[in-house]
């Protein structure tokens, strides 16, 4: 039984209805952000979502942590439902670390403050001293010293500031951490760190993670799994040591073709074809919302949103595309 | 150079808190010219209404002649009974100062929790019902609300539900709650920038009970609405001042600002200029003063949330 | 724009239905309202009937609202305890002269302070300039009735007969002296108005100046008086419309301190000498009046932002064109 489990959610947001859809007894219309989704993470393994920005991984990350409530489908953690009531110990199970670590922190207070709320809050701590003890015994978990601690976030370095942010989820020891673009925003150098940094603390403390992330060098070197999300929906799953070499789906391909050659005598792939039409309505209701983009788009592709399929043990894919020719255009990805 | 000494006096205190100090003057840095002759003139306005009616002769007592002008025994002058206007003028402004804070404390204790849930409640039955009605109570200017509910509710002291209210209760009640719609929104605006952070989400993933992570906000809503609020108490005396100009205020025989203007008025045509004049520059001066340092606060606050 | 103008109308509506159940309401209930000092001895009995008559006290509460309201809407105000005169007639007058008290003060300070904020930003750090920015602060700061005390003793006492410090004229008796009369109202009325004015006239104007349009013009080689009457003071105007709208709310206030300083036989001393001679119909009629020049002055003003704000025009649209693709 895996530790986290999402059975086939998905998550609507809803425009407020204006005063001519009452009058017209009509819904507001709705954007689907996550589309029958369902994945599984086994204890101690890493999954990584990946995606481009608006494809829903991020509101996946938010239901994970109960931050949203799934419009259907259930996610439990360890068998509990993260949308239900949640008991304390419960709650503390799954923490969340965002891609803005300015953000994440409240900038009138200092780092200590900060890493003490939650253990006061869940009684973790007995006292002030103890308290103090414990902060810099989690700053020191992330490799920052003692001092960090009457700093406010203004003083501190985005690098740094985000390993406070992985320290205070730290703060309620959970199971599970939820890692929604922990990267994105530090440069190539300070993010080297980080990502060894939660490696690391994957093994020491026997973390399962959840990783969130459009940057799949980083998804790469952390992932035991990964899942591609498209639109709300996932269109190739599999083990990170099959996916990352033999993508099966069109859109990984794309992908990975896009991703920035570290060599500059490499000739980069031909790269995401236009962006925009992730931001047109879909073609057309049903089919694959890939198709508009797909170069290798079919008549059928048109008449049913393709199924995720097994082409391999443990490898899925949403793709219509017949295997041979799938294997032909794979051998073209460098890797 | 922004270098500040700290005065030897507080040479007593610990090295820690010394530092902090010096290192809290040392941010702060000198202000500018304005804010300062600002400051100079909120701390004449608190001397004379905190300190001065503690040596002043009793306002209320006839100690010489009817308008007298200034001398030494009356620095002021006297009133039209030979009251030392001095005195009378110090009593008033310490009425003036205690409607102004305790208005705006008023207006901030109903608005800021009504705009922080407004706005965690953004755009929810709750918000639109509590933005509409702060709206109604915006619609007429603050003086002139002010004065339709004493006008109606008449100067004396009013009892509601066994509760007596006494005269400066009502202006205080009425004053606050005519602030109200003013600091509401300001809350509003502030929370639901603040509520956009991701620290919320974080703390209620955390599982910090919805007090607790609202008071996490409050620390970051709170400044700009102080700030605020200061430039408000301006507007409390002024009111305050206005109401008792028009009889409509703290009722005779009370010393008020705008009562003692009042009377004065009666008596520009025996040239009695000291009578009106005076008391009515310490109203401008107090005034200007909450303007100016309300202003700097203001800026400093807007500056360091662009930072 | 005329949806808009319904909206706007549709608020002001709720905004006076809210203002006349709230004096309804403050009339009945509150401690010291007439009706509990009818128990007392302070009012006459005469004046008790004259009353109980108008609020129609014998009827129960519901009625009474819909009578009071139905009145309203057709104009009945009721009539003074006084002197029996119906509250509209004793209005119209006072109504008129506070109007033209308001309006001129309006026109006269908006284009003073529009005047003096341009050239103390056309020249930063001048002496226009720091009289502007100091002298905006200190001018806001000024009660206008003491002001008008001190107007009082300069003009009546100190130089007499330069011009008249208390009382009016009406300009179909002596229209130089009717000008005359309204000199020192205007000024103490609107000092500070007009500092408002110019202190957000300099700091918009201030920054127009700073912007791309403005140094494009520069590039261009138009000449400095060119750039900013023509090219900055454009884009400086709209704020500082924006703040003379709110500047109404300021006047309306005034007018009642300064007709009693100058002892003009406006809206604002009939109001104060109605609650102070516990008239209520007549201080009702005069509250309700008020507020609704208020809220007109308000609704004039957001109308004039709508036509010169093409942001504002541009969002209503959109707004509509966004109901039609969802529909």
């Amino acid at each position: 039984m895996s530790l986290i489990v999402i059975d086939s959610v998905t998550k609507d947001f809803v425009a407020e209805r204006t005063v001519s859809d009452r009058l017209r007894r009509r819904a507001a219309p709705a954007l689907r952000a996550v589309d029958d989704v369902s994945l599984e993470v086994p204890a101690g393994q890493t999954l990584a979502v990946v995606g481009e920005s608006g494809s829903g991984k991020s509101t996946l990350a938010r239901l994970l942590v109960g931050l949203e409530t799934p419009t259907s489908g259930r996610i439990t953690v360890d068998g509990v439902a993260m949308s239900g009531p949640l008991t304390p110990a419960q709650r503390r199970s799954v923490q969340i670390v965002s891609q803005n670590p300015w953000s994440a922190l409240n900038r009138r207070r200092t780092i200590g403050q900060s890493l003490a709320l939650p253990l006061h809050a869940h009684r973790l701590v007995a006292g002030r001293a103890e308290g103090r003890a414990r902060v810099t015994e989690l700053l020191d978990t992330v490799g920052l010293r003692e001092e960090y601690a009457d700093r406010r976030p203004a003083d501190v370095s985005g690098g740094e500031l985000q390993r406070v942010t992985i320290a205070r989820a730290l703060a309620v020891e959970p199971r599970v951490l939820v890692l929604d673009e922990p990267t994105a925003s530090l440069d190539n150098r300070v993010k080297a760190v980080v990502v060894s940094l939660l490696a690391d603390l994957r093994e020491r403390l026997g973390l399962t993670y959840v990783l969130v992330t459009h940057e799949l060098d980083v998804a790469h070197y952390v992932a035991d799994r990964t899942a591609v999300m498209y639109r709300g929906r996932i269109v190739e799953s599999g083990a990170a040591e099959t996916v990352f070499p033999s993508p099966r789906h069109p859109y990984t391909r794309m992908l990975l073709d896009a991703r920035p050659q570290p060599d500059p005598g490499v000739p980069s792939g031909p790269g995401l074809p236009d962006p925009t039409p992730a931001r047109r309505p879909a073609a057309g209701p049903g089919g694959c919302a890939f198709r508009g983009r797909c170069p290798h788009a079919m008549a059928a592709c048109d008449e049913a949103v393709p199924p995720l399929a097994t082409v391999a043990p443990g490898h899925h894919s949403a793709c219509l595309l017949p295997a041979g020719e799938d294997a032909a255009l794979a051998s073209r990805v460098p890797s | 150079m922004t270098s500040v000494t700290v005065p030897d006096r507080i040479s007593g205190a610990t090295p820690a808190w010394r530092s902090r100090l010096r290192s809290w003057a040392r941010k702060t840095g000198r202000p500018a010219p304005l804010t300062a002759a600002g400051i100079a003139l909120l701390v004449g306005f608190t001397v004379l209404a905190l300190v001065v009616p503690l040596f002043a002769p009793d306002p209320r007592a006839t100690t010489g002649l009817p308008l007298e002008s200034p001398s030494a025994g009356h620095f002021m002058g006297t009133d039209h009974l030979g009251r030392d206007l001095l005195a009378r003028t110090a009593a008033g402004a310490r009425l003036s100062l205690a409607v102004g804070f305790f208005s705006v404390l008023l207006g901030l204790v109903l608005a800021v929790p009504l705009g922080m849930v407004a706005a965690y409640r953004a755009g929810s039955w709750l918000d639109d019902a509590v933005m509409r009605v702060l709206e109604t109570v915006q619609a007429l200017p603050v003086f002139v609300f002010a004065m339709f509910v004493i006008g109606l509710t008449g100067t004396g002291s009013s009892s509601v539900a066994g509760i007596t209210l006494s005269m400066s209760t009502k202006v205080v009640l009425l004053l606050g709650i005519s602030f109200l719609p003013y600091f509401a929104r300001v809350a509003r605006a502030q929370t639901l920038a603040e509520v956009h952070e991701d620290y919320v989400g974080a703390l209620r993933v955390l599982g910090l009970p919805r007090r607790r992570v609202l008071g996490e906000v409050l620390v970051n809503v709170l400044p700009p609405v102080l700030a605020q609020g200061f430039l408000w108490i301006a507007i409390a005396i002024f009111a305050e001042s206005a109401l008792g100009f028009l009889a409509l205020g703290v009722q005779p025989p009370t010393p008020t600002l705008g009562g003692i203007l009042a009377d004065s008025g009666n008596y520009v045509l025996v040239d009695a200029w000291w009578y009106s004049v005076l008391p009515g520059l310490v109203l401008v001066l107090a005034v200007t003063g909450f303007n100016l340092v309300g202003d700097a606060l203001n800026d400093r606050i807007d500056r360091g949330g662009s930072q | 724009m005329l949806a808009f103008l319904a909206r706007r109308l549709a608020g002001l509506a709720l905004v006076m239905w809210l203002v006349t159940t709230l004096v309804f309401f403050l009339l009945r209930f509150s401690p010291g309202s007439p009706l509990f000092q009818m128990q007392g001895f302070s009012t006459s009995q005469e004046s008790r009937d004259k009353l109980a008559e108008h609020l129609g006290l014998d009827d129960p509460l519901p009625v009474q609202y819909a009578h009071y309201l139905g009145r309203l809407l057709h104009g009945d105000l009721g009539r003074s305890i006084y002197n029996n005169r119906t509250v509209t007639s004793l209005i119209t007058g006072p109504l008129a002269v506070t109007l033209e008290l308001a309006l001129v003060t309006a026109l006269v300070w908006v284009a003073i302070g529009i005047l003096l904020g341009a050239l103390a930003a056309a020249r930063p750090g001048g002496f226009l300039d720091g009289l502007v920015r100091v002298g905006s602060v200190v001018v806001v700061s000024i009660p206008s009735f003491w002001l008008g005390v001190v107007c009082v003793i300069v003009f009546g006492v100190r130089i007499p007969g330069v011009l008249p410090s208390s009382g009016w004229v009406p300009f179909g008796e002596d229209p130089v002296e009717h000008l005359r009369c309204l000199v020192l109202p205007v000024f103490v009325l609107g000092l500070g108005a007009g500092g408002i004015v110019a202190r957000t006239m300099r700091a918009s104007l201030a920054d127009a100046l700073r912007s791309d349009h403005v140094a494009y013009a520069r590039a261009a080689g138009l000449p400095e008086r060119t750039i900013l009457w023509r090219v900055a003071a454009r884009g400086a105007l709209l704020p500082t419309t924006t703040v003379a709208g709110l500047m109404m709310g300021m006047l309306v206030s005034g007018t009642v301190l300064v007709e009693s300083v100058f002892r003009i036989p406006g809206m604002g001393r009939l109001t104060v000498g109605a609650f102070a001679g516990q008239d209520y119909p007549l201080a009702t009629g005069c509250s309700l009046t008020i507020a609704l020049v208020f809220l007109l002055c308000n609704l004039v003003a957001d109308l004039v932002q709508f036509r010169l704000d093409p942001r504002l025009r541009a969002s209503l649209t959109r707004r509509r064109a966004g109901t039609a693709v969802a529909a």
